[in-house]
């Protein structure tokens, strides 16, 4: 996929689980979980604002854009 | 999702469904056994063939219709009947075991995927990809069966019915096109499109964070 989710790489700087993340977002952690891996299809905005605020970072710190290569 | 109560139409159908699929398997196997026979010419040259006419046939016959005292006159005029071949060559039955077959095996093609499509409501998976798919798969399959029909028919027309004299009755050039299943097949490719855009909604909207 095109577009990389680096959650994990976030949580592991702020020293934050995943669960901890899910307490404080208020989103449940199969949602997260599937975020995490990458097998999201969209994220809504608000979901997208309570990370950041959680996780004091930019949008851009959790998801990437990455060419194909085919 | 597992279905904690079915309901009586859905036993009902899965149940005819498992029986006519292996009532087909049942006749498909004996198709073959008689193909072998005839292929190796085991049954010799007075088998009764009998066999639809997929061409119309014209034919005038006058009569009356008697409906409380009124007398209406009627005529007769067209019909699609079955064919008899007295004592079939040998020749003739190996050409018609082979269709036989190939219809046989498209018949069998269309209701395995039936049955499983048919299995998958009765245990409560009904909008899955999967399930979906059989449905294109039945479709595909119709396609199939309408363009094997079409190709049998017009054979029949050009090698056989073309050549028969009857003193009574005229056999026309309107073959069967069989439109009533190439409809079917469209009908029901349109609705596993139908439902396959759901699933594809559906999944979206459950993959969203």
């Amino acid at each position: 996929m095109a577009i990389i989710v680096n959650l994990d790489v976030v949580l592991a700087m702020r020293k934050m689980s995943l669960t901890e993340l899910s307490e404080k977002v208020g989103i449940t952690m199969a949602n997260l979980s599937i975020l995490k891996k990458g097998k999201a299809k969209a994220i809504r905005f608000s979901t997208l604002e309570s990370i950041c605020n959680v996780l004091n970072c930019q949008p851009g710190d959790i998801l990437e854009y990455r060419e194909d290569s085919e | 999702m597992e279905l904690k109560k079915r309901p009586l139409s859905i036993k009902i159908i899965y149940w005819l469904t498992q029986i006519t699929f292996w009532l087909v398997v049942l006749v498909l196997v004996g198709a073959l056994a008689m193909n072998v026979a005839i292929q190796a010419e085991w049954l010799g040259d007075n088998m009764q063939l009998h066999t639809v006419l997929p061409v119309q046939v014209n034919y005038t016959e006058k009569g009356t219709l008697n409906i409380d005292q009124t007398i209406q006159e009627v005529e007769f005029v067209e019909a699609i009947g079955k064919l008899h071949f007295i004592n079939t060559s040998e020749d003739i039955a190996k050409w018609f075991g082979v269709f036989l077959i190939v219809a046989i095996i498209f018949l069998l093609y269309i209701f395995l995927m039936f049955k499983n499509f048919v299995s998958n409501v009765y245990r409560g998976i009904v909008f899955e990809r999967y399930n979906i798919r059989m449905l294109q798969k039945i479709s595909y399959g119709l396609v199939g069966m309408w363009l094997f029909l079409n190709i049998y028919s017009w054979l029949f027309y050009y090698f056989i019915a073309k050549r028969i004299e009857f003193e009574y009755l005229e056999i026309t050039g309107e073959v069967d096109s069989y439109g009533g299943i190439l409809l079917a097949a469209l009908l029901l490719w349109v609705l596993s499109y139908i439902f396959m855009r759901g699933v594809k909604l559906r999944e979206e909207q459950e993959l969203t964070v």
